[in-house]
């Protein structure tokens, strides 16, 4: 275990390390090198970099409906146990390869015909924190394609299930381009917006986005947005879900009056090739003015203070809605490594959505589990891990831990 | 070719699991639980929809093979081994299709790195957000930015770098089973992980227009 502290760190050392894989000594040893060598802290902090931004990865892109569908039916059908003769052992899909173009599965696809033209074209209105699934043909409806963006998401997901999202049915046209704020729904965590875009005829559009999406609500508390997710085809429709910070409400009103703004939209058009792409802005407000629930969902005001290795971590409270499991701790981190478990679900197996550990600007360190877990009564744990974490002013490393805590949530 | 785990008996009839009246067979249940996890893992890996629904139902069809000659006892251990058998699985044909047809394995993440439009600029201008507010410390300016360059980095990566970094990183593989999964040793998991880790970086901060620091 000398070595570490005599020569420099290897990447697969500071990759054992940083796993929490090393034995306590080596670990030591290890944390000890890294505050003395300049050179292993750079190769520490390369390594962290994957980590702490691979965090911000964004949401799963969303399997097309009818492929689900058809997987979901074709499991269900092939894996029943009257399937137990030696003849039904056969493969029921025939092996395809992937690698030859043209070729068919024989499972029937009614995925529509590749799009594979002017990809920088989604990335453009993708920025606005959407993953856009992009699908050519019209055999996607608006509603399916809002299904499909919903049922990405296990929160979002959770809602629908529930009948929660309550109809807005509001839609302002703006150069031939109508927007249409579908349905909403709001709880302590989450305010989630389901918005459609049709297109005018006449032309082809990569995509459709709202420009300058704003916000707020009772109180004119502006709302953050914290992500989204998208799906369209070429010659139809748009279909955007979007949330946005619902930490922002004080209390626990009965209901929220909600006030969406934009200041135009982003249009991407191709017509045919490449040199007939366009992105354009057109100008023009958007508003849409409606009132939902707020659901305020569980909370734990815990203040639980733990020591371990030298170091207290404090975890301040825990909001549970149906949408989202967030857990606020005290002090601004980033790079913990964390495993939260209730009942028979965890978040190692899932599922668990989009895990995100961000630091705030209240000083406190939010931890966001995407998974739903509303249902879930009993014995809360989660065990925290420093191994890489660093504070987000100093930039020194969080050393100590592991630290678990027990609770439970009303 | 995949390898079959050793010691497990091998039967022409379905998993166990799947005999017993009442239980969801194993496949249906790790499928409802990981598939679209899976489905998205592919899709990031190979950029198109086309390609990740060709490789998302060639994977389901193997496993179908898979489970009726491996039985597996219905247990979190065999949730889990299914997991990773589909995640082993829809790496290698993603590879190996990226590798056939020779072409950029990542474009739609490559486009990503375009220069800012008039769009992003506006959106960016949108950062008014008032101090009380809860407020995450990365704004969406910040966010868009990072995503751009996460997806960039990716871009330049070979894709087999990118599939290692996936599965530990974003989708909570654990060293020894990206080992299992690749058929490489535990150190030589460690190995891929962190040079994987060490081109993102690099990658990153070139994207970034940041020194690198090695």
């Amino acid at each position: 275990m000398t070595h570490l502290l005599q020569q420099h760190l290897t990447p697969e050392e500071i990759t054992l390390a940083l796993a929490g894989a090393l034995p306590a000594a080596r670990q030591e040893a290890f944390e000890q090198h890294r505050s003395e060598c300049k050179r292993c802290a750079a190769a520490c902090a390369a390594q962290l970099l994957a980590r702490q931004t691979l965090a911000h990865l964004g949401p799963e892109p969303a399997m097309p409906t009818p492929l689900d569908s058809r997987l979901q039916k074709l499991l269900a059908r092939e894996t029943q146990p009257h399937s137990t003769s030696a003849e039904a052992a056969q493969p029921v899909l025939h092996h395809f390869p992937a690698s030859e173009a043209g070729s068919k599965p024989t499972l029937a696809s009614t995925r529509p015909a590749r799009w594979v033209a002017a990809h920088r074209v989604v990335v453009i209105a993708l920025a606005a924190l959407l993953a856009l699934a992009l699908m050519a043909g019209s055999v996607y409806s608006v509603t399916s394609l809002l299904n499909q963006v919903i049922d990405s998401d296990p929160g979002a997901k959770q809602v629908d299930l529930e009948h929660l999202y309550v109809p807005v049915n509001q839609s302002q046209t703006i150069s031939g381009f109508t927007v249409k704020l579908e349905k909403a729904y709001a709880d302590a965590n989450r305010v989630i917006v389901a918005v459609t875009f049709k297109e005018p005829a006449g032309h082809t559009y990569n995509n459709v986005f709202m420009l300058g999406t704003k916000l707020t609500a009772n109180q004119n508390v502006t709302l953050p947005v914290l992500g989204g997710s998208g799906s369209g085809t070429r010659q139809a429709a748009n279909a955007f879900v979007l949330w946005f910070d619902g930490a922002a409400i004080s209390g626990a009103p009965k209901t929220l009056s909600l006030h969406l703004t934009a200041t135009g939209l982003n249009v991407a058009q191709q017509d045919g090739d490449q040199s007939t792409f366009k992105d354009y802005t057109i100008s023009g407000a958007i508003s849409f003015d409606f009132t939902i629930p707020f659901h305020a969902g569980r909370v734990a005001n815990l203040h639980q203070s733990l020591t371990a290795g030298g170091t207290t971590l404090t975890l301040e409270r825990v909001v549970v809605t149906l949408s989202e499991t967030r857990i606020y701790l005290q002090g601004n981190v980033i790079g913990f490594a964390t495993r939260l478990s209730v009942g028979n679900w965890n978040s190692d197996t899932g599922p668990v959505g989009s895990v995100v550990v961000w630091p705030r600007a209240d000083g406190m360190t939010m931890i966001s589990y995407g998974a739903s877990l509303f249902s879930q009564h009993g014995s809360w744990t989660l065990k925290i891990w420093a191994s890489g974490a660093t504070q987000v002013k100093s930039g020194t490393p969080v050393t100590g831990g592991p630290w678990t805590f027990h609770f439970t949530v009303p | 070719m995949l390898k079959r785990q050793e010691g497990v008996k091998r039967a022409r009839g379905p998993a166990s699991s799947q005999e017993e009246p009442g239980a969801e067979p194993l496949l249906l249940a790790v499928y409802r639980q990981h598939g679209q996890t899976l489905y998205g893992y592919i899709r990031r890996m190979l950029g198109n929809t086309a390609d990740a629904e060709d490789i998302m139902q060639e994977t389901i069809a193997r496993a179908l093979d898979w489970t009726r000659a491996t039985p597996l006892p219905e247990s979190e251990e065999s949730r889990q081994r299914c997991r990773r058998w589909l995640f082993q699985v829809a790496t290698h044909l993603s590879l190996d299709l990226l590798r056939k047809r020779k072409r950029s394995p990542l474009r739609f993440w490559q486009a990503l790195s375009q220069p800012q439009t008039e769009a992003e600029r506006e959106r960016g201008e949108d950062e008014d957000v008032p101090l009380q507010v809860a407020d995450p410390a990365l704004s969406v300016q910040e966010t868009i930015i990072q995503q751009a360059l996460i997806r960039a980095a990716f871009g330049a990566m070979k894709p087999a770098e990118v599939s290692v970094l996936l599965l530990h990183e974003h989708y909570g593989f654990s060293l020894a089973e990206v080992a299992d999964m690749r058929h490489c040793s535990y150190a030589a998991a460690a190995k891929k992980v962190a040079r994987a880790r060490q081109q993102f970086a690099r990658h990153y901060r070139s994207e970034a227009g940041e020194e690198d620091e090695r």
